[in-house]
C-alpha cells in the first residue's frame, strides 16, 4: 500500500510540468509546420531566381500612393507605377514616361499629355487616358467617391481644375493659374496611374494592400508591417530611358523588410548577409562598412528641408529677430555634424533648403557664423543679463529656458543634447522634450508648446517651403507672419524660371535674415549594399531607388 | 519599531544601507559635469583623465555613471514606493473590507492583473511627457496590482495562523495583534516582493528608455546610459559594461536583501 | 474518493469560468475607459498635417463612430467584441482581426518556445541555487540569475547575434520566417524571464527542505528521489503562479525582442500602435494578452490543485 501510494503522488507532481512542457513541445511543433508550409508558398517564384532583400526604415501608416504622405513608401512603389512623366536622375530634366510627349499652353493653364500606347498593367487590362482620369479623380477630385486628401492633392498644387479627355491617348491638366511645380509633382510616384480595374475592385481603404500599376515590378504580396514583395514584370518595355534594360542578372524577386525599430541590426543584418540593400545606416555604423568587403557604403544626399529647428516665434523671447540671430550665432554646428553625423559623411546646412537642392541661395552659407561675442553683443542689446550670478540669464527678472521638442529618431536627441550643451556656455538654459513617435511630435506641434521644434519635408521643387512658410499654413511651426513672405512664396508657384530663381533667393534670405529656423545639416541618406550587386542609384528626390538598375555582379 | 530594531540587529538592512550609500556618496567621486560633452574627444578609450573613457558625445563616462545612479536608483524607490503604498491599501482592503466588495475588488485586481505590465506603463507614459519621473511613476502604478496580490496573500497567511486565535483568547487589544503578530509575519513576504518590484523597475527603466519612453537623453541614468551605449557596443563595450554592471550590483542587492528577509529570525 | 474530487474540480472549473468570464468583462471595460481619457488619436493624426480643417477630422470620427456618447459607444464595443469584431484599425485602415490574423503565429510561436526555455533554465538554475547545493555552484548559478534579471534584454540580443549570425553564422540574425528565426530570440526571452522562475524554486524548495514533514521523511531514511518529490510537491505551488505571472511578462519581452530581430508579430504591433494611437487595435491586443494570461493562471491553478488536494476541498468550500 505504501509503494501504491508513492507512485500516485509522484503522477500528481509531474503530471502539470509534464502537460504544460507537452503543450509548449505540441505549440511549437504546430508554429513550425505553420511557418514550413508558408514558406513552401512563398519558394514557387519563376524566372532566374535573383532575389533581394531590402530593408525600410520605417514602417509607414499606410501604403496607398493617392493617399499616404511617407517618402518611405516611394521606396517601393516607384517601381510598382509609372508616372506620366519622370525625372531623370543626373540631369532632372523631364523625361517621357507614360506620356511620350507633352506641351503647355502659352497662358501656362493647359497641359496636354500625349500618352503612349500599347501598355499594359499588371491585371491586363489597357492603359489609356481614361485610366489616368480616375486616378486624377481619386486623388483630387472631392466628388468622387474614393476620395481622400493625402500628399499628392498637395502636391499637385491649388489651381488644379481637373482634366480633360481629348480622346483615347490625349490627356489634358487644366489650372486657374499657372503652376510651375506642376511637371515635378506628376513626376513622384504619389502620381503613379494606377489599373481602374483594381481601383474598382478594392475599396478605398483595402486598394493598398492589393495595387497594380503599369511598372517594372508588379506588387504580389502585402502583410502589413511586415513585408512587401515584388516581382519583376515580364512584360515590361516601356520604362524611361534612364531604366537599364532587363537582363538575366536582374533581380527578379524584391521582398522589402523593416528595420525601422532598431538603427543597430542593419549593419549586423548587413554583416550576416540577412539583408541585401538598407538605408539610413547610424553614421558610425556606416564608418565602420567602410572597410568591410562584403558591403558597399552609398551615400545618397536628399533634396529639400534640412535636419532643422523651428523658431516659435509666437513666444516672448523668441518673437526677437535678434534673440534668434544671437543662438544661431551661438551654435557651433560644425561640431554637432562632426560628432553625431561625421563631417564626411554629412554635410552642415546654412538655410532652408540643403545645398543639394534646385535653388538654393549659397548667399546663407556666410550669415551665421559661430561667434560667441556677436552672442553676447545681441544679448546686451536685447538686455539680457545674469543679474545673480547663476551662470543663467535673465529676461526681465525670468532666468530664460527654452523647450526643444524632438522626436526619438535620426539622431535628434544627440544633436538636442550638443545644442543644450553649447547655448548653456552662453547663459540659456534649455528643456528637451523628447518624445516617442511620429504622432507624439505632431501632438507636440499642434499644441504649439515649444520654442524650437524639429521637423522637415523633401522633394526636389522649392514649393515644399510653401506649407512650413505661408503665414496660413497649418504646418507653419514658426508662427511667423510676413506679408511680403507670403507674397513672395505665393508667386512662386505661377511665375517663369528666372523669376523663381529671383523670388526663392529672396525667400530663403528672407527666411535666414529673420533667422525663423536653426539649419544643422543636410540629409544624406547612407545606404550599405551587398558587394555582390552593382547598379543602384536613387531618384533626383533621393529617397527612392531605381530598382530596375540593380543587378547581381557578373561572376 | 522593536520588529525593526531586530532586523538593523542582525545585520538584515545591510544591502539597503550599501545602496543608499553608493547612491549617497558615489556622485562627490566625479570629475566633470555629466551633462557636458569635450568636443573631440568622443567615445574616448579609458584614461587618467576619464576613467571609463567618453561617450558618444564625449561626456565623462564615469561622472555620469556615479550621478546617474541617484536618479536611477531613486527612480526605482519611487516606484517601488507607489507599488508598495497602493498594493498595501489594496491588499488591506482585500481582507478587511465587507465580502461583496472585497469580490468585486478582487475580480478588478484579477483584470489588472491580466495586462501586462508594460502596455499598464506604455499607456501611461503617451499620457504623460516622457521623463524619468513619469517613467517611475507609470512603473508604479504598472507595479500596484502584483504587489496587491502579494500583500492579500500574505496578511491572509498572517491571519490564519493559529497564534493570532490564541492571543485573542488571552484578550490582546487589536493594535497589539496587528503590531505584535500580523505586521511580523507578513513582514518578510511584503519587504521580500518589495525589492522585487524594485528589481523591476530597474530593469524596466532601461527597456521603456530604449524604447525611447524615457525622456531626453542628456539626463545621466543607467537606462539611458545602457540604450545609448547599445548603438556602439562593439566599438566600446564599455559603455554598456559599465551601466550594466552597477544594474547587476543593484539587482544582487536586492535579491540579498529579499533572501535575508525571508530568514529572518520574526518568520 | 477519486470521483468526488474531479467532481469538486469540475465544479470549480464551472466557477473559475464564470468568474473569468467577470474578470474578462472588467477587463474588456478597462481598456475601453483607458483608450477614452488618453489624448489624441489617429485620425487627427494622420490628417492634420495634410492639413484638413477640423471639419474634415470630425466628419471622418463621424463616421467611425467616434462622437456617439459614451454610454452608446460602449455597448456598441461591448457587442462588436461578443461578435469577434474589433474594428477598423486607425493605422493601417484594415479589419483589426485581418492584422492580428496575420501576426499571430510567429509571436505565438515565440512566446511558447521562450516559455519552455525559461522553464528549463529557470529549472536547472532553481535547484542550482538552493541552501544545499555545493558552495560554488550556488554562487555561479546565483551570479546567472541576477545577470538575467538585470541585464536589457536587448544587450543579451546582440551579444548573441554576434556569435551566433556573425562570427559562427550558424543562425539569421533577423526575419520570423522558418523555425531556425526561433532559435535565438526564443532563447534570448526565455532565459531573461528564467530569473524569477529560479528564485521562486530555489526559495520554495529550501524552504520545503526545512519543513518538519521532510525531516521525518529523512529519518524514516527515504530515498534522494522520493526526498524531491516530498518537497517538490510544496514547492511548486508558488512556482506554478510565478510562472502564470511570467507569460506577462514573456509578451511584454516580445515588444522588444521583435523589434530587434525584425520579426513580425504582436509585440511590435502593440508598441506601434500605441504610439500612433491607434486605438481599436490597442484595445484588441490588450484583450488578447489579457485572455492568454487568464488561460495561464486557470492552468496555473488546475495544476496547483492537481499537485494539493487539499487546495481542492478548502477552495470548494468557499464556492
Amino acid at each position: 500500500m505504501e509503494v501504491r501510494r508513492k507512485r500516485r503522488v509522484r503522477w500528481g507532481v509531474w503530471l502539470p510540468i509534464l502537460a504544460v512542457l507537452a503543450l509548449a513541445l505540441i505549440a511549437c511543433l504546430l508554429a513550425v509546420i505553420g511557418t514550413l508550409i508558408s514558406e513552401d508558398e512563398q519558394n514557387t517564384s519563376g524566372g532566374n531566381g535573383h532575389t533581394l532583400l531590402y530593408g525600410l526604415t520605417l514602417n509607414p501608416s499606410g501604403i496607398d500612393p493617392h493617399y499616404n504622405r511617407s517618402a518611405e513608401l516611394g521606396i517601393p512603389l516607384y517601381s510598382v507605377y509609372d508616372t506620366l512623366i519622370y525625372r531623370h536622375p543626373q540631369t532632372r530634366e523631364f523625361v517621357e514616361g507614360l506620356a511620350d510627349r507633352w506641351d503647355i499652353s502659352p497662358d501656362g493653364l493647359t497641359y496636354t499629355f500625349y500618352l503612349r500606347q500599347g501598355i499594359k498593367f499588371h491585371d491586363g487590362t489597357t492603359f489609356d487616358a481614361n485610366a489616368v482620369g480616375v486616378t486624377f479623380d481619386r486623388i483630387a477630385n472631392p466628388q468622387y467617391p474614393d476620395w481622400r486628401p493625402g500628399k499628392a492633392l498637395d502636391l499637385i498644387g491649388p489651381f488644379y481644375n481637373g482634366y480633360k479627355l481629348v480622346d483615347d491617348y490625349t490627356f489634358q491638366i487644366l489650372l486657374t493659374a499657372p503652376y510651375a511645380p506642376l511637371l515635378d509633382a506628376l513626376s513622384q510616384p504619389y502620381w503613379g496611374i494606377a489599373s481602374p480595374t483594381a481601383l474598382a475592385n478594392w475599396s478605398v481603404d483595402t486598394y493598398q494592400w492589393h495595387q497594380v500599376g503599369t511598372g517594372p515590378y508588379k506588387l504580389v504580396e502585402v502583410i502589413p508591417g511586415d513585408r512587401i514583395v515584388l516581382e519583376r514584370n515580364p512584360d515590361y518595355a516601356w520604362g524611361p530611358i534612364f531604366y537599364a534594360p532587363a537582363s538575366d542578372r536582374s533581380i527578379d524577386r524584391i521582398e522589402f523588410r523593416f528595420f525601422d525599430r532598431d538603427p543597430a541590426s542593419r549593419r549586423i543584418a548587413l554583416e550576416a548577409g540577412d539583408v541585401d540593400i538598407v538605408g539610413e545606416l547610424p553614421p558610425n555604423d556606416a564608418e565602420a562598412l567602410l572597410s568591410d568587403q562584403e558591403v558597399q557604403v552609398f551615400k545618397q544626399a536628399i533634396p529639400g528641408q534640412p535636419l532643422q529647428f523651428y523658431f516659435n516665434t509666437s513666444r516672448p523671447l523668441i518673437n526677437d529677430q535678434r534673440f534668434r540671430q544671437a543662438l544661431l550665432h551661438a551654435t557651433n554646428r560644425a561640431a554637432i555634424v562632426d560628432t553625431v553625423f561625421f563631417r564626411d559623411l554629412s554635410p552642415v546646412a546654412y538655410g532652408p533648403l540643403a545645398a543639394v537642392s534646385p535653388y538654393y541661395n549659397p548667399v546663407v552659407a556666410e550669415m551665421y557664423p559661430n561667434n560667441l561675442q556677436r552672442t553676447r553683443d545681441l544679448f546686451t542689446q536685447i538686455g539680457l543679463v545674469d543679474s545673480d550670478n547663476d551662470g543663467i540669464l535673465e529676461f526681465n527678472t525670468q532666468p530664460v529656458k527654452l523647450k526643444i521638442a524632438i522626436g526619438n529618431w535620426g539622431f535628434l536627441p544627440e544633436v538636442a543634447a550638443l545644442i543644450q550643451s553649447q547655448w548653456r556656455e552662453i547663459g540659456i538654459e534649455v528643456e528637451i522634450e523628447q518624445v516617442a513617435g511620429f504622432t507624439a511630435l505632431q501632438e507636440v506641434a499642434t499644441s504649439g508648446d515649444y520654442d524650437l521644434l524639429s521637423f522637415e519635408d523633401f522633394g526636389l521643387d522649392p514649393n515644399i517651403l510653401n506649407p512650413a512658410y505661408l503665414s496660413t499654413s497649418s504646418t507653419n511651426y514658426t508662427h511667423y507672419v510676413d506679408a511680403e513672405l507670403d507674397s513672395w512664396l505665393t508667386q512662386a508657384l505661377s511665375v517663369d524660371e528666372t523669376t523663381r530663381v529671383t523670388l526663392y533667393n529672396q525667400i530663403q534670405q528672407r527666411i535666414m535674415d529673420q533667422a525663423l529656423i536653426l539649419p544643422i545639416r543636410d540629409y544624406v541618406n547612407l545606404i550599405g549594399w551587398s558587394a555582390r550587386l552593382e547598379g543602384l542609384i536613387y531618384t533626383g528626390q533621393g529617397w527612392w531607388p531605381l530598382l530596375t538598375n540593380v543587378q547581381v555582379k557578373a561572376e | 519599531m522593536p520588529v525593526l530594531f531586530r532586523h538593523i540587529k542582525s545585520g538584515l538592512w545591510m544591502p539597503l544601507v550599501i545602496l543608499v550609500s553608493l547612491i549617497l556618496i558615489t556622485p562627490h567621486l566625479a570629475q566633470y559635469d555629466p551633462l557636458t560633452p569635450t568636443a573631440g574627444h568622443e567615445l574616448a578609450a579609458p584614461s587618467e583623465n576619464h576613467w571609463l573613457g567618453t561617450d558618444y558625445l564625449g561626456r565623462d563616462v564615469f561622472s555620469r555613471l556615479v550621478n546617474g545612479g541617484q536618479r536611477t536608483v531613486g527612480a526605482a524607490f519611487v516606484a517601488t514606493g507607489i507599488a508598495i503604498a497602493g498594493g498595501l491599501l489594496l491588499g488591506g482592503l482585500l481582507i478587511i473590507a465587507p465580502a461583496p466588495i472585497r469580490w468585486l475588488l478582487s475580480i478588478l485586481l484579477d483584470a489588472l492583473l491580466a495586462f501586462p505590465s508594460i502596455l499598464t506603463a506604455l499607456v501611461i507614459l503617451t499620457a504623460l511627457e516622457p521623463s524619468l519621473w513619469t517613467l517611475a511613476l507609470a512603473l508604479g502604478i504598472a507595479g500596484i496590482p502584483l504587489y496587491t496580490q502579494v500583500a492579500a496573500d500574505a496578511f491572509r497567511a498572517a491571519l490564519s495562523q493559529p497564534f493570532i486565535e490564541g492571543a485573542r483568547s488571552i484578550g490582546a487589544t487589536r493594535s497589539h495583534i496587528l503590531r505584535r503578530h500580523i505586521i511580523p509575519t507578513a513582514l518578510p513576504a511584503l519587504a521580500a516582493f518589495g525589492s522585487v518590484i524594485f528589481s523591476w523597475s530597474l530593469i524596466y527603466q532601461a527597456a521603456l528608455t530604449f524604447l525611447g519612453l524615457g525622456g531626453d537623453i542628456t539626463q545621466p541614468d543607467w537606462g539611458t546610459m545602457l540604450a545609448q551605449g547599445y548603438r556602439t557596443i562593439r566599438e566600446t563595450p564599455l559603455l554598456v559594461i559599465a551601466p550594466g554592471g552597477m544594474l547587476m550590483v543593484c539587482v544582487w542587492l536586492a535579491n540579498w536583501f529579499a533572501d535575508a528577509v525571508g530568514r529572518s529570525p520574526s518568520r | 474518493m477519486t470521483k468526488s474530487r474531479l467532481l469538486a474540480i469540475l465544479q470549480l472549473s464551472t466557477a473559475g469560468l464564470l468568474q473569468g468570464v467577470l474578470v474578462v468583462w472588467t477587463a474588456v471595460t478597462l481598456v475601453f475607459m483607458a483608450v477614452r481619457v488618453l489624448p489624441g488619436d489617429a485620425i487627427s493624426a494622420e490628417l492634420l498635417p495634410a492639413g484638413a480643417s477640423d471639419a474634415q477630422i470630425e466628419a471622418e470620427k463621424e463616421k467611425l463612430g467616434f462622437n456617439a456618447p459614451l454610454p452608446q459607444q460602449y455597448f456598441a464595443y461591448i457587442g462588436d467584441v461578443l461578435r469577434g469584431d474589433f474594428g477598423q484599425s486607425l493605422r493601417y485602415r484594415d479589419a483589426v482581426t485581418h492584422i492580428i490574423q496575420d501576426r499571430i503565429g510567429p509571436t505565438f510561436a515565440l512566446a511558447m518556445a521562450a516559455f519552455a526555455v525559461m522553464l528549463l533554465t529557470g529549472a536547472v538554475l532553481g535547484v542550482a541555487s538552493i541552501e544545499s547545493s555545493p558552495t560554488p555552484l550556488r554562487y555561479f548559478s546565483r551570479g546567472i540569475i541576477v545577470f538575467s534579471q538585470s541585464v536589457p534584454i536587448y544587450i543579451t540580443a546582440i551579444v548573441a547575434v554576434f556569435i551566433f549570425s556573425l562570427e559562427l553564422d550558424v543562425l539569421p540574425s533577423i526575419g520570423s520566417d522558418t523555425p531556425r528565426h526561433l532559435i535565438l530570440p526564443a532563447l534570448v526571452l526565455g532565459f531573461h524571464t528564467s530569473g524569477a522562475v529560479a528564485r521562486v524554486l530555489s526559495a520554495s524548495l529550501t524552504d520545503a527542505f526545512a519543513q518538519p514533514f521532510m525531516l521525518t521523511a529523512r529519518a524514516k531514511g527515504l530515498p534522494p528521489i522520493d526526498l524531491l518529490d516530498h518537497a517538490l510537491r510544496v514547492a511548486l505551488l508558488p512556482v506554478l503562479r510565478v510562472l502564470a505571472l511570467q507569460t506577462g511578462f514573456l509578451l511584454g519581452g516580445t515588444v522588444i525582442i521583435e523589434g530587434l530581430f525584425v520579426r513580425r508579430g504582436l509585440g511590435s504591433l502593440l508598441f506601434e500602435s500605441v504610439l500612433d494611437r491607434d486605438y481599436p487595435m490597442v484595445q484588441a491586443l490588450a484583450l488578447l494578452a489579457a485572455v492568454a494570461y487568464l488561460l495561464a493562471n486557470g492552468l496555473a491553478r488546475l495544476g496547483q490543485r492537481l499537485i494539493d488536494p487539499r487546495l481542492t476541498t478548502s477552495l470548494a468550500d468557499i464556492v
